[in-house]
């Protein structure tokens, strides 16, 4: 089975994609519809808690916490999802993401778009959010540097800028062709954002660097931002939060639950914008494959985990696990270690793993787990602490439901947006996959429009722009 | 100016930190319990409500757990011989108390998480908490193993004190507004206060100088407020007798009649809250 | 010597690396900005703050909006024409977080003889018949979360400040109160601000810590 169909035609690939990005058609408008209709949730929730305070949540004493965290954890994992797909495995050559990663990279910067909003949300008095950023002032205060919930506003920041720029840098080509195909304001749009790419040897290069370069630098820095997430944590003493293999443990998650989300998003795009030729069933598995072996690392993880309060004889921790167990929580966790553990054996299995609609439910439901976990970290903690006279069970407010809703809403409307201005497949690199799928079955490479670049190895290969 | 004051400030806060903070105390503010003399009456709570303008909540909102009492009366049913019946809820007597307010500890976890230094120690040796910095990130009341703080979850203050109960409210003390974090301060104001009576008068701040709220109205003085950094002052002197000692995470007692102890030492937070062990029929 | 000269450059490196990147930053940043400064402290010098013997007056300006009174009071005629002292009405001001508005038996102790047939002191007379004080509105208000108290700032610049003079106290007024003396009714014109106050503080090695001011 191969990847992709070698034989298409670059004319066609180029055509495809910039079909998908034309007039949309009315579903497109329901679902713009939908999400609006979301997020209009999460503004009126939002706006009632600005003007009355936090309590209408529901949070209390002691859930300073709850689902507003725990789903800010779960969108900045799901931006994991882009940098491994793209940064990660371009380093290592795995070609057969090319297809799928723009798509994931802009979930990155969507996802990111909407972690970022929950510290804005939760925090008491958003109006003064910007204290935590060292700006210059004569009153002479400076933020707490020692404070996790800095080192976030710096990673996360830092992430987003990064990621949103690596998205870019890497659809200046496609942007390029959008360009020589497009009128009107997109015309205008597309010209202004190509900056002048032509395709030529001199800018082929620099990209290439340009986006080596950024591939490089996003890997660590993805890494460090969700052990910087997993700090908030990590470095509280609480029974269950003070757990000293949190960083790789949500760095396992994140990428699991945006693993998740890319074969969610994978089996949208090619149902709606018939992308079966570039998304193929072999690149399903392997990315079915590819978020099995996270699965099991992350269920490893979360046994190391359990097992290391279970032995370490920590009462309180222990506590807390126990209380996870057949607590009043304990449906939702058992609900995660299914949804965690158990579900993604499907992915294991070739004939799921080729089964289209079984793989959109298996996504859906490795993602309930993933948001089940986050929530499964920040409140049973809570809920049992130390001081047994603060042992409660919390279950959260409509205020609280409405904004999380809303911003699976929000991060739709910005991918329905993006996919209609943007092209969600990459093109040229579809064509640089094909070229070198063809080559190396050693195919005749006429149909290349491009000439061989001089001081370049044949086989990096030059595939450009058609009708550029 | 002002620039040159921030750089000369950055340069000063990294080089305090370089020194682990300050260490020189120019007091340090603790208190004593006698668990043994608590009757659980509840009047330093009151008090501590009318000193501190604490916000009252009604029964829903507490019912909720969004109550702000910043000294708690925690009520524990573990006498071994006395257990609830069945028809009761809890047992009708045999309870012991535990008044909780906030352990001013030396190694407060509340202080290195918040994200904009709203909280911090003072060279008093107690754990500050500025309101009008506060964004509300609530991180600290989360890393506080006791649970000693409080969250504005309402706008309270347009509620709690109708007219004319407003003039009741102390005019050392903000009224804080939803979204900020606040705790027991030991009565900072009242320290305050009395800081500034001795300077004037031209002498140190003598024992007995500063009551806190709940100490003046604990009708069976269980509650003993004073300097630790003066030898002479009657804390400083139980804490002796008890052989109970700041900056260790457990105490070595030999006496059975040593009652002292602090909760959770073994967390390290190091709290200034000494409590005096009841006394029970063996 | 010799070792010196040949770990020069190291010595330098390692000197950078020692002070973070911003210390250094800071180091050019000083040169820049005390330019700036120089400069901006000659444009918005206040010609009233004369120099009060151990005091760095603190800098900036506000432009103050006319509050309207219930009585023009002019601050001039009293306190310059008359150099009438700011702690004879304001007579809290020493020993009181407040410096205290006067009780309008004061006012009325000149002005039942004194200038009695002007416009003002006939709506002041009306206000002491009705035995009613007239509605003054506040001027320099402080938020709800500030501690200030008129005694320290009083007691370290004049009470207990060698070589300074009571009679002067005026000076020490202006800091914050900006020059009362030229003014008919009180204006704000000091930004009274945190950063105001920090400046202020620093310079005359005031207290730094949070709890001091914060309530």
């Amino acid at each position: 089975m191969k990847d992709i169909n070698e034989d298409i035609k670059w004319a066609q690939i180029n055509a495809d994609v910039l079909r998908s990005m034309e007039t949309p058609r009315l579903g497109y408008w329901i679902a713009v519809a939908t999400c609006v209709a979301m997020i209009a949730c999460a503004v009126v929730a939002e706006i009632y808690q600005y003007k009355h305070g936090m309590g209408y949540g529901l949070l209390n004493w002691p859930h300073m916490w709850d689902i507003y965290i725990a789903t800010f954890i779960f969108w900045i994992g799901m931006s994991h999802s882009g940098t491994l797909l793209s940064a990660i495995l371009h380093i290592i050559h795995a070609d057969w993401r090319k297809p799928i990663y723009r798509f994931a990279e802009a979930m990155t910067t969507f996802s990111l778009m909407t972690a970022g909003l929950f510290p804005i949300i939760h925090i008491g008095r958003l109006w003064n959010m910007y204290w935590v950023l060292p700006y210059v002032t004569d009153r002479g205060i400076w933020p707490n540097f020692r404070s996790p919930l800095v080192w976030d506003a710096f990673a996360i920041s830092t992430y987003l800028t990064s990621s949103a720029l690596f998205l870019y840098i890497g659809m200046i080509p496609d942007l390029a062709i959008c360009r020589d195909n497009a009128r009107g304001w997109r015309k205008k749009l597309y010209i202004a954002l190509s900056l002048g790419w032509r395709g030529d040897d001199r800018q082929w290069r620099n990209f290439r660097r340009t986006y080596l370069l950024m591939a490089c630098f996003l890997i660590p820095l993805a890494v460090s931002v969700h052990s910087i997430v997993s700090s908030d944590f990590a470095m509280s003493i609480m029974p269950g939060w003070h757990v000293t293999t949190f960083p790789p443990y949500f760095v396992a998650g994140a990428l699991y639950s945006g693993c998740a989300a890319i074969i969610t998003l994978f089996v949208l795009l090619r149902y709606f914008f018939r992308f079966e030729e570039y998304m193929t069933i072999a690149i399903l598995e392997k990315t079915c494959k590819l978020t099995f072996a996270i699965a099991m690392a992350w269920t490893y993880l979360n046994l190391i985990e359990f097992a290391s309060t279970w032995y370490g004889h920590d009462v309180a921790s222990k506590e807390v696990l126990l209380q996870k167990f057949y607590g009043p929580y304990a449906p939702f966790f058992w609900m995660m270690m299914f949804c965690g553990s158990v579900v993604p054996f499907t992915l294991a299995i070739r004939k799921f793993r080729r089964h289209i609609p079984t793989m959109f439910v298996v996504s859906l439901l490795l993602n309930l787990g993933m948001w089940l976990e986050r929530w499964m970290i920040v409140t049973p903690t809570l809920a049992n602490a130390y001081h047994p006279i603060a042992w409660d069970t919390m279950w959260p407010g409509m205020v609280q439901w409405a904004i999380v809703f809303g911003s699976f809403g929000w991060f739709g409307l910005l991918f329905l947006v993006f996919v209609k201005i943007f092209p969600s497949v990459s093109m040229y690199e579809v064509k640089e996959m094909v070229y070198h799928r063809r080559g190396h079955a050693g195919k005749d490479t006429e149909e290349v429009l491009h000439r061989p670049v001089e001081g370049v190895r044949a086989t990096t290969g030059r595939p450009g722009l058609e009708g550029a | 100016m002002s620039l040159q004051n921030i750089l000369n400030n950055w340069d000063k806060y990294r080089k305090g930190h370089e020194a682990g903070g300050h260490h020189v105390y120019e007091h340090m503010w603790s208190m004593v319990i006698d668990l043994n003399k608590c009757i659980g009456c509840g009047a330093c709570s009151v008090a501590c409500y009318a000193e501190n303008n604490l916000a009252v909540v009604g029964k829903d909102r507490f019912e909720k757990g969004q109550a702000m009492h910043w000294l708690r009366i925690e009520r524990y049913w573990d006498e071994p011989n006395l257990k609830p019946t069945a028809s009761d809820e809890f047992q009708q007597h045999g309870a012991s108390f535990l008044p909780m307010m906030c352990q001013q500890c030396n190694a407060a976890t509340c202080e290195p998480v918040c994200p904009v230094a709203a909280t911090y120690h003072t060279p008093d040796g107690l754990n500050a908490q500025v309101y009008n910095r506060c964004i509300g990130s609530r991180y600290c009341s989360n890393n506080c193993p006791y649970r000693l703080r409080y969250f504005n979850f309402y706008s309270f203050y347009e509620t709690s004190w109708p007219e004319p109960l407003n003039l009741q409210l102390n005019p050392d003390l903000s009224v804080r507004d939803k979204g900020v974090m606040e705790k027991c301060t030991f009565c900072v104001q009242r320290i305050r206060t009395a800081k500034d009576t001795a300077r004037r008068e031209g002498r140190k701040v003598r024992d007995g100088d500063v009551q806190t709220a709940c100490q003046q109205s604990c009708p069976t003085t269980a509650i003993v407020f004073g300097d630790m950094l003066d030898p002479e002052s009657r804390v400083t002197k139980l804490w002796k007798a008890h052989e109970v000692e700041l900056g260790k995470t457990a105490q070595h007692k030999q006496h059975p009649e040593k009652r002292g102890y602090r909760i959770f030492e073994g967390l390290n937070t190091d709290p200034c809250v000494m409590y005096l062990e009841r006394v029970r029929e063996v | 010597m010799p070792v010196n000269r040949c770990t020069w450059t190291s010595r330098s490196l390692l000197d950078a690396f020692r002070g973070s990147i911003v210390t250094q930053i800071a180091r050019v940043g000083k040169v820049l900005v005390t330019g700036i400064f120089v400069a901006s402290t000659v444009i918005g010098a206040n010609a009233a703050v004369a120099d009060v013997p151990n005091a760095n007056p603190p800098k900036g300006t506000h432009k103050g909006e006319d509050v309207p009174q219930p009585i023009e009071f002019p601050h001039d005629i009293h306190a310059k024409i008359n150099e009438i002292n700011c702690m004879y009405c304001h007579t809290y001001a020493r020993r009181s977080k407040v410096a205290g508005i006067p009780p309008t038996s004061k006012c009325m102790g000149c002005h039942s003889v004194i200038a009695t047939d002007r416009d003002r002191i006939k709506k002041l007379t009306e206000y002491w018949e009705k035995k009613e004080p007239p509605p003054w509105k506040k001027v320099h208000d402080m938020p709800d979360y500030v501690h200030f108290t008129h005694e320290k700032h009083l007691q370290r610049f004049v009470f207990n400040n060698e070589g300074m003079d009571v009679t002067r106290v005026s000076e020490v007024c202006a800091f914050c109160h900006g020059d009362v003396k030229e003014m008919t009714v009180a204006k704000k014109t000091k930004p009274l601000n945190m950063g105001f106050c920090r400046r202020c503080h620093e310079a005359n090695n005031g207290p730094s810590d949070c709890w001091h001011c914060h309530k």
